[in-house]
C-alpha cells in the first residue's frame, strides 16, 4: 500500500486534490487542518 | 522536534511490599532496618504482633523525620517535598509525596521532517520515531507551478461552452481525467492523473503533456 502525503495544501485547492485521488482509486484520502489556519495535510493511501 | 503536551506530577504513591531497595539523591539519609521479634510462646503472639507494629512505625517515622531534617534558613526542606507514611504493616509501606511546584515526568512531542525547500513533512509522533516504528508514506510537495493550476483549473473547472448537452461539469471532468491517464499510459509513466495534477515533482511530465496536449485539449487559462 502506497502512502503519500502533502503537508502544505492550500485550503481552496483541497476539494481538488481530494477528488482528484477518489477518482484515481485511492483507498483512503485523510485531510488534517494545519495550524497555520490556511493549508492543510492530505495524506493519499492508494 | 516539537513539544506538544508536558507531563507534571503535583504527587506520588510509593507502595511496597515484601521487597527491598534503596535510592539516595544529593546528601544520603540515615536509613534504619525493621527488625520483628517472634512470639516467645503462642500465649504471646498478639503482644509479640502489637510489639512489632509499634517498633516498626517508629522506626519508618524516624526514617522520614531524618530525611525531611535538612532545612534552609527559611525552615524548608531541601531540595524540596514533603514525605510522609499512609500505612505500614509487616509485610508492606505505603508512602505519599508532593511535590510544589509539580515535577515534570515526561512529554509527548512530534517530529516533522524537513524537505526541499524548507518545507515541513506530516507531524509524526516522537515515540514512533524513537522506538523505530516503521514511518510510511513518501513526502509529496503540493505543486504550485503555473502548469499545474492550468492544468487543474481545465479538469477541475470546465468552461461551459465546454459542456455538451445531457452531460455536467462533473462528466467532464472525469473526461478530462481520463484523456490525461492515457497519455501517461502512452508515456509508460509509474505515477497516475491525480499524482501529475497535484506532485510538484511532475513538473516536467506536466510540461510535457501541455506540449503534447495542450492546442488539441484547447488547455488556456
Amino acid at each position: 500500500m502506497a502512502v503519500q502525503t502533502y503537508p502544505k495544501v492550500p485550503k481552496d485547492d483541497v476539494g481538488g486534490e481530494v477528488q482528484d485521488y477518489i477518482d484515481a482509486g485511492a483507498k483512503m484520502v485523510t485531510v488534517t487542518p494545519n495550524t497555520d489556519g490556511t493549508t492543510c495535510t492530505v495524506i493519499v493511501e492508494e | 522536534m516539537a513539544n506538544g503536551q508536558v507531563l507534571l506530577a503535583g504527587s506520588h504513591n510509593y507502595p511496597a511490599s515484601s521487597r527491598s531497595g534503596g535510592a539516595d539523591a544529593g546528601a544520603p539519609k540515615p536509613v534504619n532496618l525493621i527488625s520483628t521479634a517472634l512470639p516467645a510462646n503462642s500465649t504471646n503472639t498478639s503482644d509479640a504482633a502489637l510489639q512489632n507494629y509499634t517498633n516498626g512505625w517508629n522506626t519508618l517515622s524516624q526514617i522520614v523525620q531524618a530525611a525531611g531534617a535538612t532545612k534552609d534558613a527559611a525552615g524548608n526542606i531541601l531540595p524540596g517535598g514533603s514525605l510522609r507514611l499512609t500505612a505500614a504493616s509487616a509485610r508492606s509501606v505505603s508512602m505519599d509525596e508532593s511535590f510544589t511546584p509539580p515535577i515534570v515526568f515526561g512529554y509527548l512531542g512530534f517530529d516533522c521532517a524537513i524537505a526541499t525547500n524548507g518545507e515541513l513533512g506530516a507531524p509524526i509522533p516522537t515515540y514512533a520515531i524513537l522506538g523505530q516504528m516503521p514511518v510510511q508514506g513518501t513526502i509529496r510537495i503540493y505543486a504550485n507551478e503555473t502548469s499545474a493550476n492550468l492544468l487543474r483549473n481545465w479538469v477541475h473547472h470546465p468552461k461551459a461552452e465546454d459542456i455538451p448537452a445531457g452531460k455536467t461539469a462533473r462528466d467532464v471532468t472525469k473526461e478530462r481525467e481520463n484523456l490525461i491517464a492515457a497519455w501517461i499510459k502512452e508515456q509508460n509513466g509509474e505515477y497516475n492523473f491525480a499524482d501529475l495534477l497535484n506532485r510538484s515533482d511532475l513538473e516536467p511530465q506536466r510540461e510535457q503533456f501541455l506540449k503534447d496536449k495542450g492546442t488539441e485539449y484547447k488547455i488556456t487559462q
